[in-house]
């Protein structure tokens, strides 16, 4: 279970998270909404180990990973997954590299067993060899997602990832990552302000609002 | 068919040109002429040319020494400044904000008076040895040629290596956090991205120290610059001495093309990556401490000089009168940098604008190419004519060697400027002002105006040490301050050559240090990367 305690956060004089604490379990799906500005990101990041908080604790499958402003575990230790807000791409690395890079650890069938699968599953497998410059935005999206699911995280965090997407792509590749949450092995906690996401995605829904979080 | 231009639309489009094209003509004359005048003289004597390719056993080992010691030189260069540039952008102490920059200010100081620093702190060095009773090996002049070069070209690689990694975007380095440890993310994301721009600067040490005589000479060290003022003195003519310098001229001719590429890439401010700045993950272990290391020697590289001249000075009065008998020298440098900073400014603001492609970045650069002494050499030939003698006897040919030296150098500093600056502002502008004086005053100049005068700033600093060029076109009782260090060093190391490279010193660093002081609140905001943390 990913459990977040307390969590605040303050940038300068502006405080962005007061007190926050949210559940998540595996194979469960929560969105969380607000207005841009509020502190989605910044909470999605300090949960990833990406940022420090000011107080709080981080706690990923009983062992704690955050604690006030000390990151006791590293993002890549961490189990999560973090789709962002932009595809966040290595231009240097080629589609398929892009993906492989999330699973240095496996060996080389397992690696290209998986690559395979994702290519597959994402409809990826023509642009394999293709560098981040020469796919379109959309294509550049599925690459950052089939990225995330390639290392199986525990949890997946997912930041307003498809916000540019036509509306039939957007739900192919949210299908994709419910596909993952539904057979049990992840939890999502998927971040949007935008009514249609948020029916597709389901779930728990969480308001974050000055800094308070609240059910939506 | 293509519709036809009205008579109007043809003057519209002249009149808009002719800025323009008035600014390549004066970039032709100060830059281009110099080199072409030279080349023009190499075909009229093919017999010179024949002596260039064919140079003998001596010249070959001089032209390996010289490349062997350019690449030892670039190569400490890029080696010291990638970890300490590194440490440096990891700091988010708001006192070491600012001092991360001083590094940077000592671009200014000539290669020659860290050779006078060093060789005094050397010779202080030994006395407090034999004073212990202990003696070391000395070291082979040829290193300590090196460690001088790396020590005055290092803020160049360092300020290359601080903004390609400062231009990172931090997402594609937060993207791999969340698969591999730090130390992996540095080599196979930061360092990758980064690499194109930390190259070029040491490119450009690459350039700068295979063409410069002055440390080499005062070390004794036999490389082929000295070899082409050795030519130039005896006097076999410019045509002779272009052709002994063509070696070195194809190896910047063969080096500037990768060097362009890069530089067309190069952006000062990254907004296009969004709120996020460079998270301060620690580092641990070997790396850590490498960086520390790095840091600290650039630290010693610049402290150790100024210290030491500090302490060769001794007492006040001793720099003051080494200001006071050289005070036509200082005035006369000052007038000679303000002349070549104005016009190199001007020229790079109304030239850079149009001049956004690889062909143009190319010709833009091509000056490297050519060691700084020929540019003073090609001088003397354009402007050594009955018709130029207004020129050539005044002022303005110490102005034209140092315009012809650094313009490349104002036109990449604001062209990378330029770039960071979205066109979309501009146009909106236009869209509701036109292009008229409220556009200028309100849109253009807040602008690009950290752009013209940090331009300004860095020709100003470094025509006050200009030395080879100016070297070759002043006239008798032209005296520039470089030139009085140059020719007292030759003497020996004493009091008064130490106050004299303490005042080029400080004139050169005073006006970077000034603009970097006023400039730092913008800095703040369009550079926070730099700072470490979120802006």
């Amino acid at each position: 279970m990913l459990e977040v305690h307390g969590i605040s956060k303050s940038f300068g004089v502006l405080q962005v998270l007061h007190d926050v604490s949210l559940r998540l379990d595996r194979g469960q799906v929560t969105t969380l909404v607000g207005t841009s500005g509020v502190g989605k990101t910044t909470l999605l990041r300090i949960i990833a180990g990406l940022e420090r908080a000011d107080a709080g604790e981080v706690v990923i499958d009983g062992e704690t990973a955050t604690r006030g402003g000390t990151i006791l575990s590293p993002p890549h230790r961490r189990t999560l997954g973090f789709v962002f807000q932009a595809p966040a791409l290595w231009p240097h690395m080629t589609v398929a590299k892009n993906i492989l890079f999330a699973v240095t650890h496996l060996n080389a069938a397992a690696r290209s067993h998986r690559l395979a699968g994702l290519l597959r599953a994402t409809g990826l497998e023509p642009l394999a060899t293709r560098y981040p410059s020469e796919i379109s935005a959309g294509q550049a999206r599925r690459v950052a997602l089939a990225r995330t699911l390639a290392a199986a995280p525990c949890y997946l965090l997912m930041d307003e990832p498809f916000s540019n997407l036509d509306p039939q792509a957007k739900q192919d590749l949210i299908r994709l990552a419910l596909d993952h949450v539904r057979d049990g092995s992840m939890g999502l906690l998927y971040v949007t302000h935008d009514p249609s996401e948020r029916e597709l995605i389901g779930g728990n829904i969480l308001l974050l609002r000055d800094g308070v979080l609240t059910a939506g | 068919m293509e519709p036809a231009i009205s008579a109007d639309a043809k003057w519209v489009r002249w009149r808009a040109n002719l800025p323009w094209s008035l600014a390549v003509l004066a970039w032709f004359a100060v830059v281009g002429a110099p080199m072409l005048v030279l080349f023009g003289l190499l075909a009229q004597q093919p017999e010179a040319l024949w002596h260039a390719a064919w140079p003998d056993a001596r010249r070959l080992q001089l032209l390996t020494n010289s490349i062997i010691m350019a690449m030892a030189v670039a190569t400490a260069c890029v080696a010291l400044s990638l970890p300490a540039a590194a440490w440096l952008l990891r700091r988010k102490e708001a006192r070491l904000a600012t001092l991360i920059w001083l590094p940077l200010v000592m671009v200014a100081v000539p290669p020659y008076v860290h050779a006078l620093a060093w060789m005094q702190f050397w010779q202080g060095m030994d006395g407090m040895l034999a004073f212990l009773g202990l003696s070391l090996r000395p070291a082979p002049l040829w290193l300590k040629a090196v460690w001088v070069e790396t020590a005055a070209y290092l803020p160049i690689t360092l300020a290359f290596s601080m903004v390609g990694l400062a231009n990172n975007n931090p997402l594609l380095s937060d993207a791999a956090r969340l698969y591999v440890d730090e130390w992996t993310v540095f080599w196979r994301i930061r360092l990758v991205l980064a690499l194109p721009t930390i190259l070029v600067g040491g490119g450009f040490v690459f350039l700068l120290s295979v063409a410069d005589f002055s440390v080499p000479s005062l070390f004794q060290v036999q490389v082929y610059a000295v070899e082409i003022l050795v030519e130039h003195s005896s006097g076999v003519g410019e045509a002779m001495t272009f052709a002994v310098a063509l070696p070195l001229v194809a190896i910047g001719l063969a080096v500037i093309p990768l060097l362009s590429r890069g530089v067309a890439h190069i952006s000062l401010v990254p907004e296009r990556f969004g709120r996020f700045a460079v998270t301060d993950h620690a580092i641990g272990g070997s790396f850590a401490r490498l960086q520390y290391i790095a840091a600290m020697s650039v630290f010693m590289l610049i402290v150790v000089p100024i210290a030491v001249l500090i302490v060769s000075v001794g007492a006040p009065a001793t720099f003051v009168d080494a200001v006071v008998q050289g005070g036509d020298a200082v005035l006369y440098s000052v007038a000679v940098a303000l002349g070549a900073a104005v016009a190199v400014t001007m020229l790079a603001m109304t030239l850079v604008r149009r001049t956004l492609d690889r062909r143009w970045m190319l010709a833009i650069l091509l000056p490297f190419a050519v060691p700084a002494s020929l540019i003073g050499i090609g001088l003397l030939v354009v402007w050594n004519h009955g018709a130029t003698e207004f020129v050539f006897g005044s002022i303005l040919m110490p102005v034209l060697a140092s315009s012809a030296r650094f313009a490349p150098i104002a036109a990449a500093t604001f062209l990378v400027y330029s770039r960071s600056i979205s066109t979309d502002l501009l146009e909106v502008a236009e869209l509701l002002q036109g292009r008229g004086r409220a556009t200028w005053w309100q849109v253009y100049r807040p602008l690009f105006g950290p752009g013209i005068v940090t331009a300004f700033l860095v020709v100003f600093a470094l025509s006050l040490g200009e030395l080879p060029a100016t070297l070759m076109v002043a006239q008798p009782g032209q005296q520039t301050l470089a030139l009085r260090v140059y020719n007292l060093l030759h003497y020996g190391a004493s009091d008064q050559v130490a106050a004299l490279c303490l005042l080029l010193t400080s004139l050169s660093m005073a006006p970077l240090g000034l603009a970097l002081l006023a400039s730092r609140p913008r800095d703040r905001k369009s550079f926070a990367p730099w700072h470490g943390r979120p802006c």
